[in-house]
Parts: structure tokens; C-alpha cells; sequence
């Protein structure tokens, strides 16, 4: 049987710990790979994105719970929202995307949008404007409640989803049927 | 006894003995024997890009689409051509017991068996095959295919002469009907002479022949005329132009009774193009948009090709907001033909029929978009038709009919099935369905439920007259270019009807390229515009309607006049005084479209294997309703599914067309940088060269005579669809001018179009580019005064006087320019 002197069982101990930790780091860093990587399940890499608003300016303007969102009446009396989604980190350029209205005492409205762009915005990449239509187009419907607008982003691999509370508002009651001519409603 | 049965010993000898040479004559002429093709070939169906790794792909099942039958002389039996879908074309004749009701035998033909013909004797059945080089001979008496002569592709109608001597076929590739001399044995059709084709309309596909046996009719669908045939001297002595597609001709040995639609353009009656052929600008109908579309039916003379009656569908007047009315002077009321002539109570005339009824002579008419057929009365000596009643067929998208044995039968496509209806009272019997074992009933899928509304549309809109395919037969278009809806000036300018084909690869769609598959909105929206329903009625709820207006209307909705001049508000043009009750009792647009295709489909939620609401959160999938929003994307859902593209039967390697390629893809021309393969078109799918899907005019705009551009689209339907680009007055103009009048600068202002794909060009009609003002692919290609031009053409390619801006082809000889065509055709 072998002996081990006081000298080897100390080198002995900090190889085997040395071993140890190297291991732990190789499964914690594996670990870390893996929460990187689409598991088995195919499980979507996550990023962060916000729904929001492009300003005159051309400037996206983030929805903050409690915002006020203008419901459009437009051509041939449709009813829209003009939204739209900026995202950071691993974002596609090109993506799929699911939009969903749940305003109080309604059934839930969706869209999906099969190809959306995002471009470079700042340190992040953003849509341009989206036309939400909401249906029914009738306005009355809608204004004046509060509703849950989520929008979610997703390519094979990529996914984000966001929430926000907004109140339905219809300030801008005319239609625009035209640009230079909108109708608006009769003061009697 | 009956005089005309007495029998007459000296008459009944000449007749044998007449017979008797005849049979000589033919028996010891040169002895021709029945051919088959030498290489058969079968045009193959290219590749679907809509495939598994969308989300919204599933697999569709096989459907029949019966498409023509033929009935034997005793009316027992019935031949019926399963012609499947563009997209996946049948090979089988279907042959039916009309009595059983039974399937009796499906014979294996050819690739997309179209139409089919039996011969006078009753022994032989030939059909006519889409994508294969030849037609089939079959025997009625064992259903054996006895040999399949060579034929061009795309043969789709076939028709005997009455005494069985000749055999004349419509061909949509060559746009042409041909006529065999023949000869029909035992062992098949002995072919005597194949003369040599007479060109009809574009698109040509149904035919008649009087019983007379003097006079061919040929109905082209695309090129909405009627070419009349002399059939002895073998030329084409008229062409009718119908004005609208002409669906279907039917005739007695002085008429023809033709299925169309109405010739309105969609204009203003008094502004914009004459259109009309009166030297006048504008159409001279009152009605203007989607408003003006009906139904009709026209009635000709044989000898001359005059028009004799026309009727229509304004029947069913005024239940859109828009209908004018004819007491509605102001409007134009005065225009509108005359009631009496209102009797047209089906939604697109498809197939008709001549048949004795009740002792006289009756006209029956397959409705496709309403699943209707309606009975005429013929007048025997002016041919007037007096209006008869109108039944639901029992299947959907009734097309052709023939009369057996005193019954209807009647061919539903979509339902893929055959029905027997009593002629007296159109009472359905016996339905023989013809789907392969195991399918499920038609629709089964949230596509077909968008191919179903596509075809059946009619009950979607308020006033049941319209629908998608009225403009877009199979996928194609239509000769015919309208006003329409989302222009700056409505009622006077123009938009070229397209061809639905190839969309899901072509995104965006439309000239604009601005809408996709699930907001083309406007289009649907012109079927049951919001204004015809009382929530949404802005004259009356100028603030919009009560939140619960669709499920507890207020009294407005259900007053007995609710349109008032006085309340006029908001969406109603000023000139519109004439008042018009609610064409429907539903509140809302959403619960009519509901009510609509649970009334059509027996449900009013889609199935949800490619319609669906995802939340966003859950990655739940939820059908939807079926509602506008619904309907629209399911009409969106086919057209990206069904790519609806005809093979192309135009070789691509022939050495002109080679040469044409590379002329195609030259630097020097650049045909291939905004028409890139494979899609043909820049896309949001296909841009190899990263350019934009929407650029400047590339030809010159339609102007008015004020130099207005009349391309220019309404500033609200770029605000709905911000992918649609113009320029803005303060763009091209100050913004003190613009500010003293938007309209000043118009004649400056550009709208950026989207290229429509060039595949299937082959197919499409004769007028090209977004306002149909060229006419040919010649006129296309081709500046101004360019050599290659033939006498009374225009060259197009030229914006504003400056050639080659729609791709260099000015330095191009003749040659190459039919060498680009060549390949050009070949897509």
C-alpha cells in the first residue's frame, strides 16, 4: 500500500481542489454556454424591447404605463394605432411580429405582421411606424378604456415580448380620409 | 296521326340511299388512322415558396374542380373533366350515373383535363388537356382511353359541329380556336385535316356552335369578346367587344346569348376618359368605383354582331349608399338603364344554357359568386329574355350545366361535386360528390376558406353583386382598366387590373406596394363599405356610435328613414341627397361578415391552422372570427398560399429567348435590376440588389388635360398604409403656395410605384402598366418611334418625354427587342 507524507497530501489537496474548481468553473461556464444557446427545446434567446410611439420628429418615443394612445379614424373609416417597437441586444434585422389589444370588457384583438425591419436606432434597433388596426372599426368601442397593448418580436431564434397599459383616446375625433381635407365632426 | 311523323316511302329510300353514298365517300377515303402523340410531354407546375417553414403552412387536401361536362344524347351519363387546381392540376374524367347518382368510373387522361366534348354519335368523349400535348379520345362504352392525338398545351374547350364532321377546340396559349376535320370510328377520331387557327380575343375558353352548324362563337374571358366564326369559309367574321369578360355564349341559329358583366370602367359618367367610345370623357354610367361593377347578360345578332338587349343587376339598387338612384336626377339617375332591363338577380353569370322549358325556349345561367342559378324565358322570334326564378345551387361556386334527360346537372368547382335540379322549380336532387375517398368537405381549411370567399364573395358585399373574381378570373386579369377608390382623384383616373398570381413572393402588393397579406383592407372594404352600416354611420353618430351600438342599436339604426340631408356630416359626398334605407339589418360591418359566412360556410370562426390570433404573451393560437378583419385575412391567406401560376408553355431555351435572357440581364438595359429573378419583381422577399421596392415613375404619368397627375393616391390611404410613398406639395412646390392650394402643385407631385412581377406575363392581357395605356409587351419595351414598333403602336418606355427610363432599350435593333420579348414570355 502506498504512503503518503504530510507534504504529498497537502500537494494532493490542492490538486484535487484545483481540479474541482476547474471543473466547477467548466460546468458553471457550460452552464452559462448553454443559457446562451437554444436548449434542446428550442427555446428562444430572449431580448429586451418597449412599445412606443414615432414622434413628428421621427423620434421614438417609448410607452410608459398609464400613456395615452390616439386611435385613429382614417381612410374609409378605418380605425388604427401608429406604433411601434424598439429592441436592444441580439435583435433580428428582419422579423415576425404578434401585436395584441386587451382593452377592459373587449375580447382581445390581434395582429401578426410576417415580416418587420428593424433598423439601427441609437444603441438599439427599432421599427418604423405600424398601422394596428383595431376591429371592430368602431371607435366608440374603444375610447376612453383602458386596454393592455403587447407586442412580441420572434425570428427562429430570437424572441422578445412587451406589455404596457395604456388609455384608449380619441382627442383628434376628425377622420382623414385626406391629408389636406380631414372631416370632423358636425358642432351640432 | 302526327303529319310530321307520317312516314314517306320515297323521301326514307333517297335518305338511305344519300346515306349510303355518304358512307362510301367516307369509307373509301384516303384511310386515316388515328394518332397519338409522339412525345407526350406535361407542363410541370413550378415550386411553392409558401412551404412548411411558414407559420401559417399546412398541407391542403386534393380537390377535384370539376370544370365542363357533357351529357349523353339519353341523359344517363355525364363526363366531367377533374381539372384540379392551377396549382395542382387533376388527370382524371369523371364518369357519372345521373340516375344512380354514382361515380361509375374516373378515367386517367391527361395533365389538367379542362374540357370535354362528345360526339354527335354518341361513341367517343374527347377531352382537353390544360398541360399536356395532346387531347384523349375515350370510348363511352368501356371508358378506355383509345389514343391521345397531339394537340398544343392548354386546349380548354372542345365542340362538334352537329353533323359530327369537325372538331373545333379554344386554345388559351395561342389565343386562337382550332377546327380538325374528323372522322369518328370505333378505334377513335381519325383526324382529316387540322386547319390552320383562326386568333380570337385573349384568353379565349368557351364556345358554341349554332345548330345549323354555320356560325362558332368563341367567348374570350380575358379579352372580353365574342369572335363569330364562319365555319365554312373558316374565318372570323366579328369580333364583339362585350366590354366586360365574357364568360360563357350559348346560341340559336340567329343569336348569342353571352355571360358577362358590365362595361362600365368605374368612372365618373361625364369626367375622366372616355371610356365609352363616345367621344366624350367619362363612362356615362352615374355609378362610379366598385359600384358601378354588375352582372349582365347580352344578347347579339348573328349576322352582324349588333347588340340586341343587355341586362343587368341594378335589381338590386340602392342597398349600397352609394347606388345612385334613378329618381336621383342630380346624380345622374337619368343614366342608368332601364328598370326593365334589372332582371340579372345572380352574382357573376358563369355558364348558361339554351333548353326547351314548358314549351318554350328557356336560358339558364350558373351563378359562381352567389351559388344561384336563375331561369330565363327566350322570345322565340326577338330573343328578348323575360326573368325567371332564381335558386341556390346546393354547392359552392356553381359553374357548368347541361341538361339531361329533362333535369339540370349542375358542376359545383369548389364543392367539387354534381347536382340534378328540376328545371320547373329548381327543387336539388341527387348530389354526386366527386372528392377522392376520405377528403373532407370543401372548405376544410383556413385557406380554403379564403379561396372560398375569393370566388363566392357576394354574400360579403351589401349589395350581392360582387366579387374577387369578377376582375380576377383563376388568378389572372382582366382587359380593363378602372377607376378606383384609393386615388387623389376619384372617378377619373386609372388603375390597371392585376393579375393575382404569385403573391406571396411579391409583397407588397398592388401597384402601390403598400399592402400585404393582412391589411388589404380597401379592397375588401369596397364590397360592404362602413357607411351602409349604423354604427358606423358618421351622419348620424358624428362623435362615432355608443360603445354597445353593434349589440343594442339606438333607435337611429332602426328609424324607417335614418339617412336625413340634414345630418349629413361627415363621409357622405355633398352632391349625395337621395336618401337610401339600410341594405342590411345587421348594426355593424363585423356581425354582417359574421352572419355572412356562417350563412355561406357554416361557421363564423376560422378553423385555425393558418388563421389565427397569437398572443403575444402566451404564444397561445386562437381561431378568429370571421369578420372583416377575419375575411380580409383569409382572402390574404390563399393568395399567399396558391401561387396560382399557369406553367408557361413558352420554351425558355430557344436561341431567341436565350438571347433575350442576356439582353434581360445586361447592364445596359437593367431589366433585372428591378425585376430580379426569381421572383420577377423587387420584393420584400427578393432584392438582390438592395434597391428600392418603390421608385419614381418610370413611365409618364396619366394626366388630365390641367396636367394634373391622376396617378396620385388619396393623402388618408398614405396615412392608413405608410409603405405608400408620393410627394408631398411642400416637396416639389413652397409652402406658401402649397398653403394657398394643396392642388396647386399636383402636376409636379410623383407617386412611387412597386414592379409587378413579369411571371406569367404570357397569360395576362393585352393592356400593361399601371394605368393600361400600353398595349402589348411590345409597347412596353419599346421608346418612343423605336424601329421595332409596328405601324399605329406607341413605345412607352419614356417618362415625360425622356426615353429609357423604363430600362435601355433605344439602342436595341428589332431583333433583340423580339428576343427580349421572346424570354420575357417564357417566364
Amino acid at each position: 500500500m502506498p504512503r503518503f507524507d504530510a507534504r504529498n497530501d497537502r500537494v494532493a489537496a490542492m490538486v484535487l481542489a484545483l481540479v474541482l474548481a476547474l471543473v466547477l468553473a467548466l460546468v458553471l461556464s457550460l452552464g452559462a454556454c448553454v443559457a446562451e444557446q437554444p436548449a434542446d427545446d428550442d427555446s428562444p434567446i430572449l431580448f429586451d424591447c418597449e412599445l412606443g410611439e414615432i414622434d413628428k420628429a421621427g423620434a421614438f418615443k417609448p410607452l410608459q404605463d398609464g400613456a395615452r394612445v390616439e386611435l385613429i379614424v382614417g381612410f374609409q373609416g378605418f380605425l388604427f394605432m401608429e406604433l411601434a417597437v424598439r429592441a436592444k441586444g441580439d435583435v433580428p434585422d428582419v422579423t415576425r411580429a404578434a401585436f395584441s389589444v386587451r382593452a377592459e370588457e373587449r375580447n382581445p384583438v390581434g395582429t401578426m405582421k410576417n415580416r418587420v425591419k428593424l433598423a439601427p436606432d441609437g444603441d438599439a434597433m427599432r421599427t418604423d411606424k405600424l398601422v394596428i388596426f383595431l376591429n371592430p372599426a368602431q371607435v366608440g368601442m374603444w375610447k376612453g378604456r383602458e386596454a393592455v397593448l403587447a407586442a412580441k418580436l420572434q425570428d427562429d431564434t430570437r424572441k422578445c415580448v412587451t406589455v404596457v397599459q395604456v388609455d384608449l383616446v380619441d382627442d383628434d375625433a376628425c377622420i382623414h380620409v385626406d391629408d389636406d381635407k380631414p372631416i370632423c365632426p358636425s358642432p351640432k | 296521326m302526327n303529319h310530321a311523323s307520317r312516314s314517306n316511302p320515297f323521301s326514307a329510300g333517297l335518305a338511305v340511299l344519300v346515306a349510303l353514298c355518304a358512307g362510301l365517300v367516307v369509307s373509301c377515303g384516303p384511310p386515316e388512322p388515328v394518332t397519338d402523340v409522339e412525345q407526350p410531354r406535361h407542363l410541370q407546375v413550378g415550386s411553392n415558396p409558401f412551404g412548411a417553414g411558414h407559420p401559417q403552412f399546412v398541407a391542403q387536401p386534393n380537390r377535384p374542380r370539376p370544370s365542363d361536362i357533357a351529357v349523353s344524347a339519353d341523359g344517363k351519363r355525364a363526363w366531367v373533366p377533374l381539372q384540379g387546381s392551377i396549382d395542382k392540376p387533376g388527370n382524371q374524367v369523371a364518369v357519372l350515373d345521373l340516375d344512380d347518382g354514382t361515380v361509375l368510373d374516373r378515367v386517367t387522361t391527361c395533365s389538367s383535363p379542362s374540357g370535354v366534348a362528345l360526339h354527335p354519335d354518341g361513341d367517343l368523349a374527347v377531352t382537353t388537356c390544360r398541360y399536356s400535348n395532346h387531347l384523349a379520345v375515350i370510348a363511352t362504352s368501356d371508358h378506355k382511353v383509345l389514343h391521345k392525338p397531339a394537340a398544343d398545351f392548354y386546349m380548354v374547350r372542345a365542340a362538334f359541329t352537329p353533323d359530327g364532321g369537325s372538331l373545333w377546340l379554344t386554345n388559351r396559349w395561342r389565343d386562337a380556336v382550332y377546327r380538325w376535320d374528323v372522322d369518328a370510328r370505333s378505334d377513335g377520331l381519325h383526324i382529316a385535316k387540322r386547319h390552320k387557327p383562326i386568333a380570337v380575343g385573349t384568353n379565349p375558353r368557351d364556345l358554341a356552335i349554332t345548330p345549323n352548324g354555320r356560325t362558332v362563337a368563341v367567348a374570350s374571358v380575358t379579352g372580353m369578346t365574342v369572335s363569330l366564326v364562319d365555319a365554312k369559309a373558316h374565318i372570323e367574321t366579328h369580333r364583339i367587344a362585350v366590354g366586360a369578360p365574357a364568360a360563357d355564349v350559348a346560341l340559336d341559329d340567329d343569336r348569342a346569348y353571352v355571360a358577362t358583366l358590365s362595361r362600365a370602367t368605374h368612372h365618373r359618367a361625364h369626367a375622366g376618359p372616355d371610356t365609352d367610345g363616345d367621344g366624350k370623357p367619362g363612362d356615362g354610367t352615374p355609378n362610379i368605383n366598385f359600384q358601378d361593377l354588375q352582372n349582365e347578360l347580352a344578347v347579339y345578332r348573328l349576322s352582324d354582331g349588333k347588340e340586341l338587349f343587355r341586362y343587368t343587376s341594378d335589381s338590386i339598387c340602392c342597398r349600397d349608399y352609394r347606388d345612385v338612384h334613378p329618381a336621383d336626377i342630380a346624380r345622374g339617375g337619368d343614366l342608368l338603364p332601364p328598370k326593365s332591363t334589372w332582371i340579372v338577380a345572380g352574382a357573376l353569370p358563369e355558364q348558361l344554357i339554351l333548353a326547351p322549358h314548358a314549351g318554350s325556349k328557356a336560358l339558364f345561367v350558373t351563378y359562381a359568386g352567389s351559388n344561384e342559378l336563375q331561369r330565363f324565358t327566350v322570345d322565340k322570334a326577338t330573343g328578348a329574355l323575360t326573368a325567371g326564378p332564381t335558386w341556390p345551387t346546393p354547392g359552392h361556386n356553381p359553374r357548368a350545366l347541361a341538361l339531361a334527360a329533362g333535369r339540370l346537372a349542375v358542376v359545383h368547382t369548389l364543392a367539387g361535386s354534381v347536382s340534378m335540379l328540376d328545371p320547373g322549380t329548381g327543387k336539388a336532387g341527387k348530389t354526386i360528390t366527386l372528392q377522392t375517398a376520405g377528403a373532407p368537405a370543401y372548405p376544410a381549411t383556413d385557406v380554403e376558406l379564403g379561396e372560398l370567399v375569393n370566388h363566392v364573395t357576394a354574400p360579403f358585399s351589401v349589395d350581392g353583386d360582387q366579387t374577387c373574381a369578377h376582375c380576377h378570373r383563376d388568378g389572372g386579369n382582366i382587359d380593363k382598366a378602372f377607376s378606383m377608390p384609393l386615388t387623389r382623384y376619384p372617378g377619373v383616373g386609372l388603375r390597371m387590373t392585376m393579375a393575382y398570381r404569385a403573391a406571396f413572393d411579391t409583397r407588397p402588393w398592388f401597384f402601390e406596394s403598400a399592402m400585404d397579406e393582412d391589411n388589404f383592407k380597401p379592397v375588401i372594404n369596397e364590397f360592404a363599405r362602413i357607411e351602409n352600416f349604423c354604427c358606423h354611420d358618421y351622419t348620424l353618430f358624428s362623435g362615432g356610435a355608443p360603445g354597445d351600438c353593434s349589440v343594442d342599436p339606438p333607435a337611429q339604426c332602426t328609424a324607417s328613414s335614418p339617412y336625413s340631408p340634414d345630418g349629413v356630416v361627415a363621409t357622405r359626398p355633398a352632391d349625395m341627397t337621395y336618401a337610401h334605407p339600410r341594405p342590411t339589418p345587421h348594426p355593424s360591418r363585423d356581425r354582417f361578415f359574421k352572419a355572412a359566412a356562417k350563412s355561406l360556410i357554416g361557421r363564423r370562426w376560422s378553423f385555425g391552422d393558418g388563421l389565427y390570433f397569437e398572443d403575444p404573451v402566451t404564444d397561445e393560437r386562437l381561431p378568429i372570427a370571421l369578420d372583416f378583419d377575419g375575411i380580409t385575412r383569409a382572402l390574404g391567406l390563399f393568395l399567399m398560399a396558391r401561387p396560382r401560376l399557369l406553367p408557361n408553355p413558352n420554351p425558355a431555351d430557344t436561341t431567341p429567348a436565350v438571347r433575350g435572357r442576356a439582353i434581360f440581364e445586361s447592364a445596359a438595359t437593367g431589366c433585372a435590376t428591378c425585376h430580379p429573378a426569381p421572383s420577377f419583381a423587387v420584393s420584400s422577399e427578393v432584392n438582390p440588389l438592395g434597391v428600392p421596392i418603390r421608385m419614381p415613375p418610370v413611365v409618364s404619368p396619366l394626366r388630365d388635360d390641367k396636367d394634373r397627375n391622376l396617378d396620385l393616391m388619396a393623402g388618408g390611404f398614405a396615412q392608413a398604409f405608410p409603405k405608400a410613398e408620393q410627394d408631398t406639395c411642400e416637396d416639389v412646390c413652397s409652402k406658401e403656395q402649397c398653403a394657398k392650394d394643396p392642388n396647386s402643385c399636383d402636376h409636379l407631385r410623383r407617386v412611387f410605384l412597386g414592379a409587378p412581377t413579369l411571371r406569367g406575363i404570357w397569360d395576362r392581357a393585352r393592356s400593361m402598366l399601371h394605368h393600361g395605356e400600353a398595349q402589348g409587351l411590345r409597347e412596353v419595351l419599346c421608346t418612343p418611334g423605336h424601329p421595332a414598333l409596328r405601324n399605329g403602336e406607341v413605345g412607352r418606355n419614356e417618362r415625360d418625354g425622356v426615353p429609357d427610363t423604363h430600362g435601355g432599350t433605344s439602342h436595341l435593333k428589332p431583333q433583340q427587342i423580339r428576343d427580349l420579348e421572346a424570354y420575357v414570355l417564357s417566364l
